[in-house]
């Protein structure tokens, strides 16, 4: 157990930062410092030193502070790029806090940073959306005719659906595109496989639903397939870290700086509430009526109950952004 | 190890500052490179930059911090807090994909540089 004399970090930053107003980055800073000192404090004192003195020697280690806190206000005004735009090197930089109208436009950025797809990506594409077509037609195909060995073929095309697709998204995830870097492989691989699983899980259950004597197998193995799935990608969505450029980001951050000024859900709480009452009421509702209509009538109309209560959600929804038919810009008034 | 840090911060021959000046270019894909297996806090970034070289090369904290915040700010690393209650809580920094592909870039930009520069001191130092 480390003890260390805390209070003259303490003083020391309240004496840094006297004198500037403490936002909320401010603060953060600060608060970041504090530990990063402790942490160096800590260390310091574990091979021996004197708490007073370890504390004196990690402020002094830590150089001038003074200018870090004067970058904080600049920050806000440049953000360097990061490997972009070199063609653009003698133009001014968009603003961060630059008023609206005088920042670059979406187009021009977008035009001064667009990535060309690689020729090979594109060839392969055009061959996999082909193999998935004709996989997609096989196995409409054997799901309405009658075949002996139907189940055996659309098991197939399937496949051919499923897979294509599959390879597909990993694809297309690993390749640098104009607003995202690419994923890394693994995590491409992981939603690639993931997406072929649950489409193969998805056409098992289409072939039971189709079928007309019911094959207890192909729910058995349907259903597993596309939990299973959907495990995965709650996995790789929880875990899913930025890949938007720089450059993507800023125009996002610049869209939502000027925006209109929220919806209505962030204007009025009231109504923000009654829509989400409204609507775990319907869900509540709908779940339920699944779960008769599964037991009553079966599994081929029970997803009706869903259907149903989609189109009530986009009611609701209609009714609560576009109140008494208003757009929500005239009952806002401008920031 | 400590004596290292305090040996190095007062002398600074010719030669170390020419090749720091070098190094602090690389400020951001150093930093990137330190958070490619695992979160950490600046203190410890710091530390593993300044141990990996055996404290010859230390990158100032000052600049660290302005690193930091340009790095948040393109997305390439992402912060969140610590849960220390003891002394002050830590800022730990952790790698996005996006920081990983600017980090392999700027390796495989460096290697092609470094091969080039390479090539070329070899081509005057040998007898033509």
């Amino acid at each position: 157990m480390t003890r260390y004399d805390t209070s003259t970090i303490h003083r020391y930053l309240d004496g840094v930062f006297a004198n500037i107003p403490l936002t909320p980055d401010v603060q953060d800073l600060k608060e970041e410092i504090r530990g990063n000192l402790a942490a160096r404090v800590a260390e310091l004192e574990a091979s021996g030193a004197d708490p007073t003195a370890a504390s004196r020697k990690a402020i002094k280690e830590l150089g001038d502070i003074d200018e870090i806190i004067a970058q904080l206000g600049d920050d806000e005004a440049e953000t360097p790029p990061v490997g972009a735009a070199r063609s653009g090197a003698g133009r001014p930089r968009p603003h961060r806090s630059a008023p609206p109208g005088v920042r670059v436009s979406t187009t021009e950025a977008y035009l001064r940073n667009k990535v060309r797809p690689h020729p090979g990506y594109v060839a392969r594409t055009v061959l996999l959306s082909l193999a998935t077509a004709v996989g997609a037609v096989a196995y409409i195909i054997a799901l309405v005719g009658g075949d002996s060995s139907w189940v055996l073929s659309a098991g197939a095309a399937a496949c051919v659906v499923a897979i294509p697709i599959g390879l597909l998204v990993t694809d297309s995830l690993v390749q640098e595109t104009t607003a995202n870097h690419p994923l890394p492989l693994w995590r491409a691989i992981g939603y690639g496989l993931s997406t072929a699983v649950i489409l193969g899980g998805l056409a098992l259950l289409g072939l039971y639903v189709a079928a007309s004597p019911r094959d207890a197998w192909l729910v058995m193995a349907g259903v597993p397939l596309v939990v299973l799935a959907i495990v995965a990608y709650s996995y790789l969505g929880a875990t899913q870290t930025n890949r938007k450029k720089a450059w993507a980001r800023e125009v996002e951050h610049d869209f939502f700086a000027n925006a209109q000024p929220a919806n209505r859900l962030e204007e009025d709480p009231a109504a923000a509430a009654r829509f989400g009452i409204f609507s775990g009421i319907l869900w509540i509702t709908a779940i339920g009526a699944f779960i008769v209509l599964s037991i009553q009538i079966g599994f081929a109309w029970s997803w009706v109950a869903f259907f149903a209560a989609l189109l009530i959600q986009m009611a609701l929804v209609a009714g609560m952004v576009f109140p008494h038919g208003l757009p929500p810009s005239s009952t806002t008034q401008g920031k | 190890m400590a004596d290292n840090t305090k040996a190095s911060k007062g002398t600074t021959p010719a030669s170390e500052a020419f090749a720091s000046d070098l190094l602090r270019g690389h400020t951001d894909t150093i930093v990137l490179a330190t958070l490619r297996d695992t979160d950490r806090y600046g203190y410890e970034i710091y530390k593993t930059i300044r141990d990996a070289t055996g404290g010859e090369y230390e990158i100032k904290e000052a600049t660290l911090y302005a690193t930091f915040r340009r790095l948040v700010n393109d997305g390439l690393v992402e912060a969140h807090w610590g849960d220390e209650s003891q002394g002050g809580r830590r800022k730990y920094y952790a790698i996005t994909d996006a920081g990983r592909a600017v980090f392999r870039r700027a390796v495989a930009d460096w290697t092609a540089t470094q091969r080039i520069i390479n090539t070329l001191l070899e081509l005057k130092g040998s007898p033509s």
